[in-house]
């Protein structure tokens, strides 16, 4: 599975939305329960499956799926 | 019932992560999951930190008990204003519970370098006094049960070592301040985070990270362990609590089988590492036995060889401390059962412990309401093991607590005095009993509370009542608590009957009716009813009204007021008109009037 896909597995865990199909270009204002507490859930689950820590800034600077993917890249290579 | 209910019933929330607990609150909200006929509870939290995911993970720990539940959590940093407003939001919910969660953020003043201790004590108590009144006003208000967070000491002090060698260190200081907290009214319980905290490891439980992403001081990962907590004392404060450890022996209270190496070959010697750890365990026992767990034996063995483990001479635990034993060769699901009904528990207050997994599997499976402690394979860790389960975390430790474990054992000799006798009442008569009853005083609040939450089979009623009730039912001129202390010439028992009367026009109702099953027969069913008569004829009342209402336990009890005398009026409802009651007889002497 690429970085996308281990994403998605896990959007799909916290919105408990088996059939969620998520892009780089998806944001918050696309999937309804993408709200500030579910956030910190996805942050936390990313953090734990990639082994890696995001700083308090990038956690706030987070808009949509592809700036998460990248990070997750330079975090992990 | 809904399948995504049954699996919320089954979910041990303690073991998941944080965030399958939130997915969890989220799908009770969008399926509007509800229980409809479980017990209703109101809970309110209050916090000046984020109480956000806390307010919603508590939510799903109460649903998994099966409560209806109605929560309300306060805005952010509200404590003060919820409290000191009369009109808040939180009085017009009227929580029975109220969780407050305070941060060492909330404390502005600190004592100065250099400050002498007396001025730090003085400091240390204004800041305790200012709690107390949030608390008092709360009281007033509202009566409800307040749990609150005692304060995390924090990992890093710009004093460093100096912390515990000054009187004028921020660690000095809030500790001082968490002792100074334990005077307090009875409704208000602390709940010890910072004991949590070290039990996880403070370098591990905060995280500065989510302090200033999310205003929460400690890492979300610990929040269903610090919602845990919370829920163990509102279950036992509703009288939901284990009573009895019941223990395998070989190689759980020692090394070796005791069938095949005899009472020498046994592992108990305390100069051996291994010997060592299983007496350690022994004493973690006895400790437990001391704050009133009951003890009992269950293991696979002839009973003979069993009982011959106990005459080791290093064996810490006696035979006598064991206040029911059973070895044979049934299944252990079925010898639990066997332990309970001698016990006069039910099943769901054991605590099953086994080093064999096999055994545990059976168990966990036959008996799902019995708490099996997880046992790891090392003895060393048998103690931490059964401390980690927090399986006794009882809401308060009464006099009664102690005192069963004397009548336990005092029921051997009473049962020996029995046999000796054909005739009952000359039984009764020979056990010399007495009492001091009546309406009960501030001393007695806690045990009332706790006997009347707890009872399951002898309840009329199985109303539930909190320390805040019961304070507001003896205000109150047309309310009686009564209670019965008993002691016989074996043992004292404490009080062991509760009940509640209420004035109705010119009726007595019996608002709820308790007692403890070790005393069933003897006489005090009628010592309680003279009780309830007298303090009927004190309001100048002329009949007595009774309720029964049954309940998944408490059959035992349908026929209670038919037996004391009292006439069926319509369905479950029973009056006696006082005029025509003979005096009661009972073989108990009323030693002194409360």
């Amino acid at each position: 599975m690429n970085i996308l896909e281990q994403v998605q597995e896990i959007f799909r865990d916290v919105f408990d939305e088996k059939t969620l199909v998520i892009t780089e270009t998806t944001s918050a204002k696309d999937i309804e329960d993408w709200d500030s507490l579910t956030h910190i859930q996805l942050v936390t689950k990313i953090e734990k499956h990639f082994k890696i820590r995001f700083t308090v800034s990038e956690v706030t600077k987070l808009k949509q799926v592809g700036d998460l993917i990248k990070l997750i890249e330079s975090k992990t290579t | 019932m809904n399948d995504l209910l049954k699996q919320l019933l089954e979910l041990k929330p303690q073991n998941e992560e944080y965030t399958e607990l939130l997915k969890w609150s989220r799908r009770i909200d969008k399926q509007g999951l509800i229980i409809e006929n479980g017990p209703k509870i109101k809970v309110a939290v209050c916090g000046s930190r984020n109480t956000q995911f806390f307010t919603k993970i508590l939510q799903v720990f109460l649903m998994n008990q099966g409560f209806q539940v109605s929560l309300y959590e306060g805005e952010y940093d509200s404590i003060r204003y919820e409290i000191l407003n009369p009109q808040s939001d939180l009085y017009r919910f009227q929580p029975e519970i109220l969780i407050l969660l305070p941060n060492t953020s909330d404390i502005t003043r600190y004592p100065a370098l250099l400050d002498s201790s007396k001025y730090v004590d003085d400091l240390v108590e204004e800041t305790a006094a200012y709690y107390r009144s949030l608390w008092d006003t709360v009281l007033t208000q509202n009566p409800c049960v307040i749990l609150q967070a005692n304060f995390v000491l924090p990992l890093e002090n710009a004093l460093d070592q100096l912390e515990i060698n000054v009187p004028y260190s921020k660690t000095v200081f809030l500790t001082k301040l968490n002792l100074a907290l334990m005077d307090k009214p009875k409704q208000v319980h602390l709940i010890d985070e910072n004991g949590l905290s070290s039990e996880i490891g403070k370098s591990k439980w905060f995280d500065p990270a989510n302090t200033f992403l999310n205003k929460a001081p400690y890492a979300y990962e610990y929040l269903p362990q610090t919602v845990w907590i919370y829920l163990r004392k509102i279950m036992s404060l509703r009288g939901t609590y284990r009573k009895v450890l019941v223990l395998d022996l070989d190689n759980t209270l020692w090394g070796g089988v005791i069938g095949d190496d005899g009472v020498e070959g046994i592992q108990l010697d305390p100069n051996n590492a291994v010997g060592e750890a299983y007496l350690s365990f022994q004493s973690s026992i006895l400790s437990l036995k001391e704050k009133g767990v009951i003890l009992a034996v269950c293991s696979k063995n002839e009973e003979s060889n069993a009982k011959l483990g106990f005459t080791h001479p290093n064996m810490r635990l006696k035979i006598q401390d064991i206040a029911c034993f059973i070895a044979n060769w049934n299944d252990k699901a079925s010898n639990l059962r066997t332990i309970a009904e001698r016990l006069n528990v039910k099943t769901d207050a054991l605590v099953f412990f086994d080093d064999n997994p096999a055994e545990r599997l059976i168990v966990k499976q036959f008996c799902p309401e019995v708490e099996v402690i997880d046992v790891p394979e090392d003895p060393s860790f048998y103690s931490s093991a059964l401390y980690h389960a927090h399986a006794f975390d009882w809401p308060q430790i009464t006099k009664e607590d102690l005192l069963r474990i004397k009548a336990v054992e005092g029921d051997l000799e009473r049962e020996n005095l029995k046999t000796q006798f054909v005739d009952y009442e000359a039984y009764l008569k020979s056990l010399e009993m007495s009492a001091v009853a009546g309406r009960i005083g501030t001393a007695q609040i806690e045990r009332f509370v706790q006997l009347t939450n707890k009872s399951n089979q002898f309840n009329l009623r199985t109303l539930r009542v909190s320390e805040a009730d019961v304070i507001e039912m003896m205000k109150d001129d047309n309310c009686a608590c009564i209670s019965v202390d008993l002691s016989d010439r074996f043992s004292p028992y404490g009080i062991i009957a509760c009940t509640i009367l209420k004035k109705q026009g010119s009726n007595a109702f019996i608002e709820n009716w308790v007692m403890s099953c070790r005393v069933l027969n003897r006489g005090v069913e009628s010592l309680t009813l003279d009780l309830l008569i007298q303090q009927t004829k004190v309001w100048g009342c002329d009949r007595l009204i009774g309720e029964y209402i049954p309940s998944l336990k408490n059959e035992m009890v349908s026929q209670h007021y038919l037996k004391m005398g009292f006439t069926l009026i319509k369905e479950n409802t029973y009056e006696l008109e006082l005029k025509s009651t003979q005096p009661l007889e009972s073989h108990i002497t009323l030693k002194e009037t409360l």
